[in-house]
């Protein structure tokens, strides 16, 4: 798989979620971009019982470009464990509940049109929790290249093309740790977590308002 | 070129019609064309059809190749020299091709070069450049045949294309490096200077146009390397 850049879009003010996504979808198709099908990220968040002792946090990812991995990182509050599994993963969930809770409110997904054009993968993706719209989450992905730091600038100039100044001149946080290895299907998952958990926050903010 | 594209054209409406013609026949003759006897008659006019149709094409075809100055192969049209053994870069000894490789190899250390000899006797080689391309070249002797270029991490062989857009337009100008590159006198000096062409695409990701400044053309990142300054341009943007 090919390096792949997420970017939130800000929401313009009167515009709802759809007419946000209504708007980039016309400007990829404008750049020649062609729709094929859908696509959709969710994570479910699960917390240990406090019998446990430390509290730890795991998340369950999929990922509809990846439909036969479950992806999941478990917190244990010094470091993060990364693992892919297959769809079974999700069944053994299930038999975790008395040491894992799922939090269901906290159900985040991102899901939204898919669209190609040449080596490109674009999504726009509309972020919901629990059925309450969030924000709009854009993900490009240059599949020819492997290394972030070999194309960060072919994205960003692809990226600032058709979403403005939103974009900012330097890597997203999480790959500037990681410019010279070679990209995984696991960094976009944990991309796709940083926005998420961002989002999750943002909701506690308002609730406290 | 208009000609040859003029003959191609009407083989393709030729060998699209070969189907009606196969039909006409299998209903039988007898109905369009009366009497029995006459079948074979309408036969041989077609073949005769056929034939000069043939011979056209042809004399058409040689008059286009004599032309082609990219021809690579060697025909003796002199039945005098027939028995002298010509010296030609594809009737060279395995053990110099070897070599030639070899010193390629050690020349640049960034070029990742490996060999088979599929069938005994030419060399097809496995080139990979840092973590942005391979390819494979297929030699006959030391003169280069072919070549496929293909992404990181994609399967190699001499057939498949890339899945990528950008790949494949890098092994259509590979084609055209090829070509460019090759010298009947000089062979080993051909296969270096492709490999010196073919190792300027190790910033193809990074590199912006050199005309236009930006890393992005109709999709595609500076596809072009010039031949002599190794320069990075867009298909649109080259001089």
């Amino acid at each position: 798989m090919g390096v792949t850049v997420l970017q939130q879009f800000p929401m313009g003010e009167n515009k709802t979620g759809p007419q946000t996504i209504e708007f980039l979808t016309k400007r990829v198709v404008a750049l020649g971009a062609v729709q094929c099908g859908q696509f959709l990220v969710d994570c479910e968040t699960y917390m240990s019982v406090p019998a446990l002792g430390t509290p730890r946090t795991v998340h369950v990812l999929h990922n509809s470009e990846q439909p036969a991995s479950v992806f999941s990182l478990l917190e244990t509050g010094t470091k993060t464990i990364p693992l892919v599994a297959d769809g079974l993963f999700d069944l053994l969930m299930l038999k975790m509940t008395p040491i894992y809770t799922s939090k269901k409110q906290t159900k985040v997904e991102s899901k939204g049109p898919r669209f190609e054009l040449t080596d490109f993968v674009i999504k726009l993706g509309s972020v919901t929790m629990s059925q309450n719209f969030k924000g709009i989450l854009v993900e490009v992905e240059y599949r020819p290249c492997v290394v972030p730091a070999n194309c960060w600038e072919l994205l960003r100039e692809f990226l600032q093309g058709f979403l403005g100044t939103c974009v900012q001149n330097i890597p997203p946080q999480y790959l500037q740790n990681r410019m010279n290895d070679i990209y995984q299907p696991m960094d976009t998952i944990h991309q796709y977590l940083d926005h998420f958990t961002m989002y999750r926050k943002a909701s506690g903010m308002i609730q406290y308002q | 070129m208009d000609q040859l594209y003029r003959a191609m054209s009407s083989i393709k409406i030729l060998r699209c019609s070969v189907g009606e013609v196969f039909s006409t026949l299998a209903n039988g003759l007898c109905a369009d064309h009366g009497e029995e006897g006459k079948e074979t008659k309408f036969l041989l006019e077609i073949q005769e059809l056929l034939s000069s149709a043939t011979q056209h094409l042809s004399n058409m075809a040689v008059s286009l190749m004599s032309q082609n100055s990219l021809k690579r192969s060697h025909t003796n049209s002199s039945t005098a020299k027939r028995k002298k053994t010509q010296t030609s870069s594809h009737n060279v000894p395995p053990q110099t091709v070897d070599n030639v490789i070899n010193s390629i190899d050690r020349l640049f250390p960034d070029l990742n070069l490996s060999f088979s000899r599929p069938f005994h006797t030419n060399v097809v080689l496995q080139v990979s450049l840092g973590q942005v391309l391979q390819a494979a070249v297929a030699f006959r002797g030391l003169m280069i045949e072919w070549v496929v270029v293909k992404g990181y991490g994609e399967s190699l062989d001499l057939w498949t294309e890339s899945r990528h857009k950008v790949f494949r337009k890098l092994t259509e100008n590979a084609h055209a490096a090829m070509l460019h590159f090759y010298s009947p006198t000089l062979p080993d000096l051909a296969v270096r200077s492709f490999m010196t062409w073919i190792r300027s695409y190790n910033s193809l990701f990074n590199d912006p146009c050199k005309r236009c400044n930006y890393h992005l053309h109709s999709g595609l990142p500076p596809t072009w390397r010039d031949l002599r300054t190794l320069q990075p341009y867009h298909e649109e943007c080259k001089p």
